[in-house]
């Protein structure tokens, strides 16, 4: 999160094993496939049983030496006493280059202001979980931990999920809690709290052999400090003195997130189709779509290629402002361009290979782009600046 | 509202009681680790991770993540 002051203005699987015929069918008499996996951001977990190590490198640059971030990350599954799963994770990212720090209209339109020198930032994270499968049903407790030189986060989640219907369906409930502590490294008495908590509700249902389709409907109640400390607005009128703002967000957010997801298996083509859609509103006025779709293709026994393509679009915070108006300032004012209109694309290609028994390798790149006329209807933010990176991921998974 | 809610039971019910009941002996391909929804569970984590920093949007696949200093 870390941003300092010295700015310079510049123009802004493993496959069915063969021979694993066994396993297989044991992990599918040990279904309800599903479980909606709770501890996303945190974890998520497959629902074969099984024990599973991983490990997975993203590397994350934005062109013109802006952000740069490298995020190892390390994970473990490993089922205990045959009803119990413990499973973990580690993770370090550092990020470095220069990042937006000011907004100003003085060349007449707002124009984005990096930070001069590169700032560079690391964050640890780790998440473990414990779970408990029944005949019928899982329960499962989860803590997250996340630390900046700024910031720091402490959460824990509670699920349950249940099945019926000679489990073709699953219902899914959760509970989570985070609270986060914010600090500024240009403000050393800034030391502020927000405290959010989630609720889940979902259901997944077996649609035949070959499909199925989940929904969870997730709602978020945040209060405390939103505001970025980093971020100014500076703006200019055609008389009198300019104006500095900094960022004042509401002390609350109550998010409304409703996801839907499917996949298909086409045995006769070696292939799996898979896609989502997510509606997303709050209570700062944003309103966002986001559909993906991918489509996973067997070549040979050893390689598997994936390609997907994601769609972003998002309307505006009610307070969202790049530069300010003449007369009384507003209670809430933000110029962060992530609270604009704008709409993203997100082409991703994934080549996969098989080490025979239960070891894959695999390699991924995607691009990432937003522009404000991509939003859904055009007519995007006017001050929003076009914005891309290239993220290129490495991993490897051993099952056992 | 209460209409939509209950359009939306009535077409919850519907696609449950629409769907055809699957043996646990008929979930080969079910079982197979592509048709998990995070078969590698690094790869979602990491890509919530970015779209959380870059959009307004975020949440839908579960709770209790926590936070980073990253928004």
């Amino acid at each position: 999160m870390a941003a300092q002051p010295g700015a310079v203005a510049v123009a802004a699987n493993k496959p069915s094993d063969t021979g694993a015929l066994s396993a297989l069918m044991a992990a599918a008499l040990a279904l309800p496939i599903v479980a909606v996996p709770i501890n996303a951001q945190a974890f998520e977990w497959s629902d074969l049983t099984g024990g599973a190590v991983g490990f997975r490198a993203l590397d994350y640059r934005e062109p013109n030496g802006r952000m740069h971030i490298h995020e190892p990350l390390i994970w473990l599954r490993l089922p205990v006493a045959e009803k119990w799963e413990i499973s973990a994770s580690r993770t370090i990212d550092t990020l470095s280059g220069a990042s937006p720090i000011l907004i100003s209209n003085r060349t007449g339109t707002p124009v984005e202001t990096l930070t001069g020198a590169s700032i560079v930032d690391r964050r640890t994270a780790a998440s473990g979980k414990v779970m408990r499968r029944f005949d019928n049903a899982t329960l499962g407790v989860s803590r997250t931990i996340s630390f900046e030189k700024d910031y720091s986060s402490h959460a824990f989640s509670i699920d349950g999920t249940y099945d019926f219907n000679e489990k073709n369906t699953t219902l899914a409930v959760g509970y989570g809690k985070g609270n986060d502590r914010i600090l500024s490294v240009s403000n050393l008495s800034l030391d502020k709290k927000r405290v959010s908590e989630e609720y889940l509700l979902g259901i997944t249902q077996i649609i035949d052999r070959n499909s199925l389709i989940q929904s969870n409907i997730v709602v978020t109640d945040g209060r405390g400090y939103f505001n970025d400390p980093y971020k100014l607005t500076v703006s200019f009128f055609s008389s009198g003195p300019f104006r500095l703002s900094p960022d004042v967000r509401p002390d609350h957010r109550n998010q409304f997130a409703w996801l839907t997801r499917y996949k298909r298996a086409l045995p006769a083509n070696g292939a799996v189709f898979s896609t989502e859609y997510r509606f997303y509103r709050d209570d700062w006025g944003v309103r966002a779509h986001t559909v993906a779709a991918s489509w996973l293709q067997t070549v040979s026994e050893a390689w598997k290629i994936e390609g997907g393509l994601r769609y972003y679009s998002q309307a505006q915070a009610d307070f969202y402002r790049p530069q300010l108006a003449p007369g009384p300032l507003p209670t809430t004012t933000s110029s962060d361009q992530r609270l604009a209109s704008f709409g993203a694309l997100e082409p991703s290609v994934k080549f996969i290979y098989a080490f025979g028994q239960g070891t894959t390798l695999d390699l991924s790149y995607s691009n990432y782009q937003q522009k404000a006329n991509w939003k859904i209807g055009g007519g995007g933010s006017f001050a929003f600046v076009p914005y891309r990176a290239n993220l290129l991921s490495v991993g490897a998974t051993h099952t056992f | 509202m209460k209409n939509k809610s209950l359009l939306l039971a009535v077409l919850g019910f519907s696609v449950v009681s629409g769907c055809a009941q699957v043996s646990l002996t008929q979930r080969g391909t079910l079982a197979k680790d592509e048709m998990q929804w995070e078969s590698d569970p690094s790869v979602a984590m990491l890509a919530e991770h970015v779209y959380t920093s870059k959009e307004a949007a975020s949440g839908g696949r579960a709770t209790g993540g926590g936070g980073c200093g990253c928004k």
